[in-house]
């Protein structure tokens, strides 16, 4: 457990922005466009960008742990492809323990 | 508590009797435009049907929902193309599966576009595309695992995995035949470490695969 509650996010006001614009469904290119134009008004920002912003999310995510990625090279000594991929398995624990669609889970058949 | 487990076996019960009424065979297997979705079952005499019937009380099976596309890869000078493959799950609410901003939709795997083979790379392409049209399709497998719930204790959940055999060793695992062409489910061992592979890809001789 870090010192600091607030950790990836250098501060509450940068935590807080964080969330509001993930909670307000603002899009990607918007948020890209807000940060462009300096519209954050500090420098202090751990975030600049929508993608630094989900890099500190997904750290935050207690189950990031089953998106581990892997990556494969297959070679017949004239074609070499790189392929990634996840392991399903953990795909699956990850969409049922996360705790985001908890409501949303049902184990028998509804109407 | 014990009411939902009765819930739970009675469902259990009623594939495996829908599974027997139907005698057997897939019989559901949607493939759309743009993605497709697993929902069916088993060869009567096929090991998910007994795998049903020993492990299926107080477990939960678990639908898998794949999805693919393609896409190009503009990073990139070249003209490069990516095929996506997403996956969900079925005992998620649909409202929610279906949200764009939930994201309940995860990338599974980035595979690339093949390139085009020629000579005797070709027709052993052609000649094995050939065989898998010849061999019916089958379940084949069940994954037993107990997998932690977010409102509650582990439950046990079974994932049908997947689809189509064909008996050409050291090849005959698993297969999924996608919008675009074929893609292999291999496992390298029990219940663990599955992956995706583009069959035509069999001509390769070289695997090596890292975490990132």
């Amino acid at each position: 457990m870090t010192a600091d509650p607030w950790n990836p996010f250098s501060s509450e006001d940068d935590f807080s922005l964080a969330s509001w614009l993930v909670r307000t469904k603002v899009a990607k290119a918007q948020m890209d466009a807000y940060f462009a134009e300096g519209l954050s008004g500090t420098d202090s920002r751990s975030f600049w960008s929508a993608y630094t912003m989900r890099q500190h999310l997904d750290v935050l995510d207690p189950f990031g742990e089953y998106l581990v990625w892997r990556e494969a090279v297959i070679d017949d000594g004239q074609h070499a492809i790189t392929l990634y991929y996840r392991n399903i398995i953990d795909c699956v624990r990850y969409l049922i323990r996360q705790v985001a669609y908890r409501s949303d889970m049902v184990y028998a058949p509804i109407r | 508590m014990r009411l939902f487990g009765n819930m739970i076996r009675v469902w259990s019960e009623y594939i495996l009797r829908y599974i027997r009424r139907t005698g057997g065979g897939i019989h559901r297997y949607e493939i759309g435009p743009d993605m497709f979705q697993v929902v069916g079952v088993a060869s009567a005499n096929s090991p998910l049907c007994s795998s049903i019937e020993s492990e299926a009380h107080g477990s939960t099976v678990l639908p898998i929902i794949g999805l693919s596309d393609q896409t190009p890869l503009t990073n990139f000078l070249e003209d490069t193309k990516a095929w996506l493959v997403y996956v969900t799950i079925g005992n998620m609410l649909s409202p929610t599966r279906n949200s764009p901003v939930k994201m309940p939709i995860l990338l599974l795997a980035l595979l690339p576009v093949l390139p085009k083979f020629t000579g005797e790379s070709a027709r052993a392409d052609k000649a094995q595309e050939q065989m898998n049209a010849d061999v019916p399709p089958t379940v084949f497998d069940l994954h037993q695992q107990n997998v932690k719930t977010s409102p509650g204790p582990p439950r046990g959940v079974m994932v049908p995995l997947v689809l189509l055999v064909h008996p050409d060793p050291p090849w005959s695992t698993f297969s999924v035949k996608f919008q675009k062409g074929w893609i292999r489910m291999d496992r390298s061992g029990p219940h663990s470490d599955i992956f995706l592979m583009p069959l035509s890809l069999r001509h390769y001789n070289r695997w090596s695969q890292k975490e990132r």
